[in-house]
This record gives C-alpha cells, sequence and structure tokens, in this order.
C-alpha cells in the first residue's frame, strides 16, 4: 500500500506553481487563441514534466538513469537545432514575398524593426546576466519562435525554457502590445498618410531567384545564419518554382504542423520546477517585453526618420510591422490605419515590411551570433 | 568574447551599432538584388508601358 502513495512525498509545491503555469497556457490557448499550436503542447508539456518522478524525463533512480522520451525528443530535435530548422522550411513555402518584391524599400522597415534585440542586449547585459544569456534573452526580439530557439540553443543558454515562453507569448500578444507604442510615437496627422499601392505583378523568374540570392548573400554577410536563413528559403522555393506543388503543401501543413505538435511538447523538458521558477524567469518575461516595444519604436522612428528625405510620404506605421511576428504585426498596422481613416488600406504596404521582418530577424541571430561567437 | 562573462557597456553599446549596421548593410544589398532582378525580369516594353502610365 505504501508503495502507491509514496510519489505524494515528493511532491513540492514548486511542481504545483508549475501545474497553474500549464493550466493557464492551455486556458490562454484555448479560450484566448493565443498561439494555440504552440502553447498547448507547452502547457501540457509543463505539467507532464513537473509530476513527480515523471517519467517523461530523464531520472537517476537509486543510482540507475532512466532515459525519458522528452530528453530524447530534446537531444535529437532541439538540442542540434533540428526542430526550428525543420520548421522554417515550413514557414518559407507559407511566405508570399510578392508584397516585398513590388517595393523592395520595405525591406528597411524590417532591419529597422530588429533594434528591440540589439537593444535588450544591452539591457540583459546591465541586469547582470552573461553574454550568452543576454543574447539569447534578446533575440526574443526576432519576433520568431525558431531563431529564438536556434540562437539560444547555439549559445547554450541556461533559459531556453523561459526565453521560447517569452518569444510565443509576445508573439500572440502585438495585438496588445504594438497599438500603445504606435500611437505614442505618431501623430495623427502621420497616422492617416495614405501609400499608392501599384500592383505591379512580378515575374516568376524574380520569385525563383530571390530564395537563391538571397540565402547567398545573407550567407556571405553571416554565415552563421546560412543554416536559417537556408532552410527558410529552400521552403520558399519549393513554393514559387511551380513544379513541387504537393511538396509545397507537405511542408506548408504536415510538416509544419508534425514539428510544431514535437517542438511544443519537446520545450516542455526545460520547464521543469527548480529551473523555471526564478527570479530569472520573471526579467526575462520583462525583458522580452521590452525587446518588442523598442523592435516596434525601431521600426516606427525610421519611418518618420524616412520621411524627412522622401518627397513620397510613408506611413510610419508600417515600421511597426517590420518585426517578424506574421501576419499579426501587419494586421494591427492596417487596422490602425483604418481606425483614422476608413479608406487608408494599408495591409499590402504592412505585409511586405512583415515579410521583410522575417528575412531580417533570421539575419539579426546570423550577425547577433557572428558579433559575439568569434 | 567571453560568453560566460558579463559584458561591459562599451561592448555591448558596439555590438549594438555593429549589429544594426550588419543588418542594413545585408538589407541594402538585397534590395540591390532585387531591384536588378526586377529591372533583368521584366520585359522592356512592359516597363515602358508602367513608365508612360506614370
Amino acid at each position: 500500500m505504501e508503495a502507491i502513495f509514496q510519489n505524494f512525498s515528493n511532491l513540492t509545491w514548486q511542481q504545483v506553481v508549475m501545474w497553474c503555469i500549464g493550466g493557464t497556457l492551455i486556458f490562454l490557448a484555448i479560450k484566448k487563441d493565443m498561439e494555440p499550436s504552440l502553447l498547448l503542447p507547452m502547457g501540457f508539456g509543463a505539467i507532464l514534466v513537473n509530476i513527480p518522478m515523471s517519467g517523461a524525463i530523464t531520472q537517476v533512480i537509486e543510482g540507475a538513469k532512466e532515459i525519458g522520451v522528452l530528453n530524447v525528443l530534446f537531444d535529437g530535435g532541439i538540442a542540434n537545432e533540428l526542430f526550428p530548422l525543420l520548421l522554417f522550411i515550413g514557414i518559407g513555402a507559407m511566405i508570399d514575398f510578392e508584397p516585398l518584391l513590388t517595393n523592395p524599400k520595405l525591406m528597411l522597415f524590417g532591419a529597422a524593426a530588429q533594434f528591440g534585440i540589439f537593444f535588450t542586449l544591452v539591457a540583459a547585459s546591465l541586469l547582470g546576466f552573461p553574454l550568452k544569456d543576454a543574447a539569447s534573452i534578446a533575440i526574443i526580439g526576432a519576433a520568431d519562435g525558431p531563431t529564438s530557439i536556434f540562437v539560444a540553443n547555439y549559445l547554450h543558454s541556461n533559459y531556453l525554457g523561459p526565453i521560447i515562453i517569452a518569444a510565443y507569448s509576445y508573439m500572440a500578444l502585438v495585438p496588445i502590445v504594438q497599438p500603445p507604442i504606435i500611437k505614442l510615437l505618431t501623430t495623427k496627422k502621420e497616422r492617416k498618410i495614405r501609400m499608392e499601392y501599384t500592383g505591379n505583378s512580378v515575374s516568376q523568374a524574380t520569385k525563383i531567384l530571390f530564395p537563391i540570392i538571397v540565402t547567398v548573400i545573407a550567407g556571405i554577410f553571416a554565415p552563421r545564419s546560412v543554416a536559417l536563413v537556408g532552410f527558410l528559403m529552400f521552403g520558399n522555393l519549393i513554393r514559387e518554382c511551380g513544379v513541387l506543388g504537393s511538396l509545397s503543401d507537405t511542408a506548408q501543413k504536415v510538416l509544419a504542423n508534425l514539428i510544431t505538435l514535437l517542438l511544443g511538447l519537446t520545450v516542455a523538458a526545460n520547464m521543469q520546477a527548480d529551473k523555471f521558477l526564478t527570479l530569472q524567469t520573471l526579467m526575462i518575461l520583462g525583458l522580452g517585453l521590452v525587446a518588442f516595444v523598442f523592435d516596434t519604436a525601431g521600426g516606427v522612428v525610421f519611418g518618420k526618420i524616412m520621411n524627412l528625405f522622401v518627397k513620397k510620404k510613408v506611413n510610419p506605421m508600417i515600421g511597426a510591422a517590420g518585426i517578424s511576428a506574421f501576419p499579426m504585426a501587419s494586421r494591427v498596422v492596417h487596422k490602425l490605419g483604418l481606425a483614422e481613416d476608413n479608406q487608408n488600406h494599408l495591409l499590402m504596404h504592412a505585409a511586405g515590411a512583415n515579410v521583410a521582418g522575417q528575412i531580417a530577424s533570421v539575419i539579426a541571430g546570423g550577425v547577433l551570433l557572428n558579433l559575439i561567437v568569434k | 568574447m567571453n560568453l560566460e562573462a558579463v559584458a561591459p557597456l562599451t561592448d555591448t553599446l558596439s555590438i549594438l551599432g555593429l549589429g544594426m549596421l550588419g543588418i542594413f548593410i545585408v538589407t541594402v544589398a538585397i534590395i540591390l538584388t532585387i531591384v536588378l532582378l526586377n529591372l533583368l525580369t521584366t520585359p522592356v516594353k512592359k516597363r515602358k508601358d508602367s513608365g508612360n502610365r506614370a
């Protein structure tokens, strides 16, 4: 009888708190529709790994090591960066770069909106995080889950779990985080600026050559970004080549769904109470918000600066869409534009800046690694 | 750089500056490539037509 109940004595209050956190993630996923494909598996995983002596994770029992399946998945899929890279093939296959290709200067907004990454690096270092953790926390500002996982894992950060939770949570919270910052930094007149959409089509050859050339350029300047950019662009090449329709469909749906499913559960292997319930986790959640705020500010301020030099004014709000969170950021900008003027349709411009942000965030990850890993 | 140590402010500020510069350099290279690609792959007639419309 004692054997049946003995595990109760192993339960700690910290594990119960983690069950509540897991439950909250599941609630947010189901009731609030916040990145449900990731937050739900992560929430369930958080409960799974915080059951005392959980068989889902590796345990040492009486000197003998019992390997847990989540650790096997972690070593096979995240420790070697495989899952985020495979997910990028699916994401690449989902993205239509046409709005960017018809108006390439939108690429500049993607670059400017990476400011939050580097600002957060400075802030995290000032708060006492070692460089590898500061850089891993800063990459939350990439607003791009796979890039965050890739960089944090590459640097062997001690805070992979909280970083991923912050990255995905803030992406889901973009419609709440961005509007007040955009409104704070722009005037009503600026928000009303209309931008003409030419609607020029792009040749098939451009669409095919674009992913190849971007991979080469990004690879030459930031070789550590090659895997990330390469897999993203490979996915896009499959989409645009016109002869691999079924592979493109598989990458967009089956591959992306399968990896997402495993990724959420596997990340939870790093959500054990003793690793997760720390002051550092709270600081990381705070710094993640800082990253998103300064990303948004970077893009908007860049738009305002651009207007000092160009004849055809741009609506500075589209700078906010330069963060990678796709398509939430472009929808936010579109809605804000319509709120000021119901004939001001900014969606295509914002979408262009948004896909530019997708490329720029990956490049930012590569540049960051190049700068700090010698 | 020592990844295990806390980086001094001067180092992190230089990463900030160099990082943003690096991203903009790559971005400008990509923009130029797109412009070139669009020029090379759009038939001359179509380019003239759109020029006349403007």
